[in-house]
């Protein structure tokens, strides 16, 4: 009769862990289930994003006014089929001795403009509707051969990402 | 040691209410120790009273297929084998509340059958949830206008043709040298013809040529660590072939993907 008494309290406190363990079973659960729906969507959005590198570096907007040399390098003829409005220029600083200026143009498509102020040249220029990635590839200029820059415009800044042959170049 | 009567011990029904708090659909028995206490000391007796009685015979024993409401008929061997009340009161538990081989009637047995139950839920729950949502990401993601795939390489005399003409053109492929050998059609879209080719540093090139004129509208080399992309713009005074009734602005995008290009189409809105 005594022997009962000890074993019974035992089997008890298995119950008062086992009861609760059912409910904390069922949270747990609950948790697994939102933790691979949230881990699930993140890895989908990583994947679909595409292979994004990340930046080598980000060029904020400085709120500099385009200058009489860049107005001269931009206006027509060159890059004149593109229509880009000289009056949306913004300005994203210099990344090497590259300037880097956004603009709007005619068909209000978003534009980014390469240009190397110390000769003058305008090393590229790209104006894609809106929603869709615009960037400029550009090469030389202290580059090793075979690399390159390339500038992709983002909403309120400018990613640079420095592009390396695979044979070393 | 008093005999418990039927009518005012009855360990079947106290059991049965019991497990009913602790496992039924509304249980409560957490918020009382005293309950839990006494229902384990009840299954106790229950699972004692059973392994005295030892292995199920062909039939009920005479203890269990006592009626409610009856002083159930404890054989003595029993009584002695336990030599507590909990025993007469774990012989008065009916068959339909006995123990069963599984274990589904045990704390645990029940406690585990659950778990694993929701586990199993949880699992499918997250796996057509996963489900679902990759394929919305899916049906939402952009596709290609077209896909072109690489015909033959420089195997007919149009390659070598063209191939003539790139290495008349000035300036084309970024002032790269680009291997003759390796120069690949893909077809034509909207009135543009792509080729590939690859450079004496490896990295891959595309070519976007005019159809209707044969002039070189693109050629871009790119490191393998980046994308290749080139794009062909719509634009005032351009081919009315490539326009193709698209919107100026518009842009056509050629992204090199080894042995495809993508051909995409990026419209602008109509002009006012």
């Amino acid at each position: 009769m005594g022997s009962s008494t000890p074993s019974g309290a035992e089997h008890g406190s298995d119950l008062r862990s086992g009861i609760p363990r059912s409910r904390s079973v069922r949270l747990a659960v609950l948790a697994l289930t939102v933790g691979v729906i949230i881990g699930g969507s993140v890895a989908v959005a990583a994947v679909t994003r595409g292979s994004d590198a990340r930046p080598d570096a980000t060029l904020q907007a400085t709120g500099t006014p385009p200058d009489e040399l860049v107005l001269r390098v931009l206006e027509p003829p060159e890059a004149e089929h593109l229509e880009i409005d000289l009056d949306t220029l913004r300005s994203f600083g210099t990344h090497e001795g590259i300037e880097l200026w956004s603009a709007s143009n005619a068909f209000g498509s978003s534009c980014v403009i390469a240009i190397h102020r110390r000769t003058q040249d305008v090393l590229g220029t790209s104006c894609v509707p809106v929603g869709a990635t615009t960037f400029v590839d550009t090469i030389a200029h202290g580059l090793p051969i075979g690399a390159a820059y390339r500038f992709t415009l983002r909403s309120d800044a400018v990613d640079v990402s420095l592009l390396l042959p695979d044979a070393g170049g | 040691m008093s005999e418990p009567s039927g009518e005012a011990f009855d360990p079947e029904r106290e059991l049965a209410e019991l497990r009913e708090r602790a496992y039924g659909p509304a249980s409560d028995i957490d918020s009382d120790p005293a309950a839990i206490a006494r229902l384990a000391e009840l299954e106790e007796a229950h699972r004692r009273a059973v392994a005295a009685r030892g292995p199920a015979g062909p039939g009920p024993s005479p203890a269990a297929i006592a009626t409610p409401g009856e002083a159930p008929p404890v054989a003595p061997a029993e009584v002695e084998a336990v030599g507590s009340a909990e025993a007469v009161a774990a012989a008065a538990i009916s068959p339909a509340t006995r123990l069963d081989r599984r274990g589904y009637g045990a704390p645990w047995g029940r406690t585990l059958r659950n778990s694993r139950r929701y586990v199993f839920l949880g699992l499918a729950a997250a796996l057509v949830c996963a489900a679902v949502v990759c394929g919305i990401y899916w049906a939402l993601a952009p596709r290609p206008a077209a896909i072109l795939r690489a015909g033959a390489q420089t195997a007919d005399a149009a390659a070598e043709a063209r191939w003539i003409v790139f290495s008349s053109e000035e300036g084309l492929f970024m002032d790269r040298t680009v291997d003759q050998q390796t120069l690949t059609p893909y077809g034509a879209f909207h009135g543009v013809a792509v080729w590939s080719a690859v450079d004496d540093l490896d990295n891959p090139c595309l070519i976007l040529v005019e159809e209707s004129s044969e002039r070189t509208l693109q050629a871009v080399c790119a490191p393998r660590s980046g994308q290749l992309i080139a794009d062909v713009g719509v634009w005032n005074g351009g081919d009315p072939e490539i326009a193709g009734g698209l919107a100026l602005g518009s842009v056509l995008r050629f992204q090199h993907r080894g042995a495809t290009v993508e051909a995409w189409v990026i419209e602008a809105p109509d002009a006012p």
